[in-house]
């Protein structure tokens, strides 16, 4: 079911009415959003729920064996049996064929021909962020950090949280698990700022993403035909493209999840506001790139050690990470080139020096911020080319006719309602910098009517300008 | 929660009491609209006798010259409408024939590969249905024509669109048409076509589907059944053809063959180069006038 629909804006109402009428039973209020969750996954394939339902019995007895015995060798070998069966599933829908096609191509180069048939697997939606979900579960409570949970309707309900299920924010279980163990009450504050952040994550891939996909994927498609000023111009806009999509569908699971009184972490602060590639990582993906810190790079030693382990454990981090998002050589290029542009400022040691907001109670950024905003944002721009390109041959010759010189002669295409598109999103964004969304600001406009004439407006833009219907590009990964 | 749940329906009754309020003034630009498409809708009621009705799309607007028919002393109107289909056919064939006095027996009904394509009946970008001498209401419409899934922006489009009537935004300079035909001195390039191909390449994914073939065929008949004589045509179409796959084209072809062994079916192929087109698939008036003296040869 996706955010955008119809189907989503009937579903939600009925939940939310169904979830509060048992306010007082926190057992069926679990149960209410299992269903929901179960329901919400299944209007895709109900084919793949017997997926999730089976990898969540799995850590759920993992967990309570883990809490019933003292033998690290028996506890450490459920949490590989975790890890195995979650990992397994992951590995064998998403990267079954890549691993297939590299190792035959791999022999074809040595001269010889092996013949190979690639299985027509279709990708189970969201199983890279459930699987990760759950396996925190496993870590943590195999690292003591977390009480296992007796309580399976809850559990069930962790790993399969409808408004995050399929494209984050990837929940620890050290912070969303606990909460369905907690009366949760209805808090009007909370509910309305949510209902502020679902229309802003609404407006953000509606309104921007789906506007620009179109434009981008036609020059993609035919990057031939472009100049190199155009080519940039659209790698630009995959860049907002992008971050429409993912960042609008992690507020509106945020804000969905506080309508039920649930707290999500935050999945992006604003990250093209960073100054530097460091801070874009503790900006963008949130959730993931603090699963990979906390998971991969700390238990590989992190930044401790000599300058070669450090070199070592940021190429493992990005490269892993690139590859989460796909079985592709573009995504594995696309993290090493994260890891380069992220070395130089960890080998020198400045990699936490833009910790705070950009011009924090200032109007505007000084020069110095916006040369700094502008160069970070160019470097990301350049490692997307790679990341929405189909092969790694399309990226360079894409890069390629950018450093040329018809990157100096007018763009082929001017999408002029898309960049307005894009302004309003820079322009609320930078305003709500400081907050946890890009609307959050509007609710200390003190008049009712303004506000909600403000909502009003809003509603009618995304209806009126909402592209063509996309489905959420993180709903692949 | 109570003030939570009584917030939430107060702003969305308001909301919907305004949009349909407002959206009420939709069409009252009926009598002065800007664009060709709309207002040859109503300009049809000064028409009293009609030789012949073409009923088409926008390749029937831009390629046939209605003048041509004039100096035959035949009475004629290109009723045609962009991004038309089986729908749109039938919904502006029913509202030309309210008006004319003595209605045409002559129907001239134009055949080409975008008819049966998803791109076309467009009510969001042709809402049409709101300027006919009977207006068929968003409601309606999405009942009779299951369109359910574009009733909230087909109410939202009427509500921006009341908006900007009543403050009269975007007032232009109005389009011009002789008796429905769109004449363009335009001559297209590759340049300006590579600008726009991408617009274009949506259509290679396409399929025709069984539900718009019958569509298509329920007009035709239901025309036929009023004892017209309806005439199939097809304009020059290879430069749309190339933006469809094989599949679609082939069952487009088969269409065709059924068509014309039940109507009288022509087709005007003639090749025409660069210079007779204003954009990549659009006649300009210097092949409209080739192409229409084809079709006045076929009627001799």
């Amino acid at each position: 079911m996706l955010f955008n629909s119809i189907d989503f804006a009937i579903f939600l109402p009925i939940v939310f009415g169904l979830y509060w009428l048992f306010s007082k039973n926190l057992k069926a209020q679990n149960a209410i959003l299992l269903i929901a969750s179960y329901f919400f996954y299944g209007w895709w394939d109900w084919r793949f729920l017997s997926l999730i339902v089976f990898s969540s019995i799995i850590d759920y007895f993992v967990g309570l064996g883990m809490l019933t015995s003292s033998s690290t060798k028996k506890r450490k070998l459920l949490l590989l049996t975790s890890i195995f069966v979650n990992l397994g599933f992951l590995g064998f829908f998403k990267y079954y064929n890549f691993f297939l096609d590299n190792f035959v191509s791999a022999f074809s180069f040595f001269g010889q021909e092996i013949t190979s048939q690639g299985l027509n697997i279709i990708l189970p939606v969201g199983i890279s962020f459930y699987t990760f979900q759950t396996l925190s579960y496993s870590i943590d409570v195999y690292k003591r950090k977390l009480e296992p949970t007796k309580d399976i309707i809850s559990f069930l309900s962790f790993v399969s949280f409808f408004p995050q299920l399929v494209a984050g924010p990837i929940e620890r279980a050290t912070n969303l698990l606990p909460q369905f163990h907690k009366k949760r009450t209805f808090d009007y504050s909370n509910a309305t700022d949510g209902m502020r952040q679902i229309l802003w994550g609404l407006f953000k891939k509606v309104v921007v993403a789906d506007n620009v996909a179109p434009i981008v994927n036609e020059v993609f498609s035919n990057y031939q035909e472009y100049n190199g000023i155009t080519l940039m111009l659209i790698a630009v806009l995959f860049a907002f493209q992008i971050y429409g999509d993912f960042s609008g569908y992690s507020d509106i699971a945020i804000g969905t999840a506080r309508l039920f009184g649930f707290s999500l972490m935050q999945n992006f602060a604003f990250p093209y506001f960073s100054r530097d590639i460091a801070e874009f990582w503790r900006r963008w993906h949130i959730s993931l790139s603090t699963w990979f810190r906390d998971y991969v790079y700390i238990p590989l030693g992190g930044s401790v050690g000599s300058n070669f382990l450090k070199i070592r454990n940021i190429f493992i981090i990005f490269i892993v990470s690139g590859f989460w998002h796909g079985a592709n050589w573009t995504f594995i290029i696309w993290g090493a080139i994260n890891a380069l542009l992220f070395l130089p400022i960890m080998l020198l040691n400045k990699n936490r020096v833009n910790t705070s907001v950009v011009a924090k109670g200032k109007i505007l950024p000084n020069v110095k911020e916006i040369l700094m905003i502008g160069f970070t944002f160019l470097m990301t721009v350049i490692a997307w080319i790679f990341f929405r390109a189909d092969n790694v041959n399309i990226a360079f010759s894409i890069l390629a006719k950018i450093f040329s010189y018809s990157l100096f002669t007018l763009p082929q295409i001017i999408p002029a309602k898309q960049i307005i598109f894009i302004l309003i999103l820079v322009i609320l964004e930078w305003i709500n910098r400081e907050k946890l969304h890009g609307l959050e600001l509007v609710s200390q406009i003190k008049q009712l009517p303004i506000r909600w004439l403000f909502y009003f407006v809003l509603i009618i833009i995304i209806i009126k300008y909402g592209g063509s219907k996309e489905e959420f590009i993180y709903f692949q990964f | 929660m109570k003030n939570y749940i009584l917030k939430i329906i107060i702003f969305t009754l308001l909301s919907f009491i305004i949009i349909k309020g407002i959206g009420f003034f939709d069409n009252i630009d009926k009598r002065t609209h800007n664009n060709h498409n709309i207002y040859k809708l109503n300009e049809i009621e000064n028409t009293k006798t009609l030789d012949i009705l073409f009923i088409g799309n926008s390749y029937c607007y831009s390629g046939i010259n209605n003048m041509l028919f004039d100096s035959l002393g035949l009475e004629t109107y290109n009723m045609s409408i962009s991004t038309a289909g089986p729908i749109f056919y039938s919904i502006i064939y029913n509202n030309a024939i309210i008006v004319i006095e003595n209605a045409p027996k002559r129907i001239f009904v134009l055949i080409s590969p975008i008819t049966f394509s998803e791109k076309s009946d467009n009510f969001i970008t042709y809402p049409v249905h709101r300027y006919l001498f009977e207006p068929i209401k968003n409601e309606e419409l999405v009942i009779n024509y299951n369109l359910y899934d574009k009733y909230i922006e087909l109410s939202f489009n009427s509500f921006t669109k009341a908006v900007s009537n009543i403050f009269n935004f975007g007032e232009k300079h109005r389009e011009s048409s002789y008796k429905g035909f769109v004449p363009s001195d335009k001559v297209t390039n590759t340049e300006s076509e590579n600008k726009k191909k991408y617009i274009y390449r949506s259509f290679k994914k396409e399929q025709i589907t069984k539900q718009r073939i019958e569509r298509f065929t329920e007009f035709i008949r239901s025309i036929d059944n009023k004892d017209n004589e309806i005439t199939i045509f097809q304009l020059p179409s290879e430069r749309i053809s190339r933006f469809f796959n094989n599949e679609y084209i082939s069952a487009y072809d088969s269409i065709i063959n059924q068509l014309s062994t039940e109507y009288k079916f022509i087709n005007i192929d003639t090749v025409l180069d660069n210079s007779f087109y204003r954009n990549i698939d659009h006649l300009n008036s210097k092949g409209a006038n080739i192409v229409t003296r084809n079709l006045i040869k076929h009627l001799e």
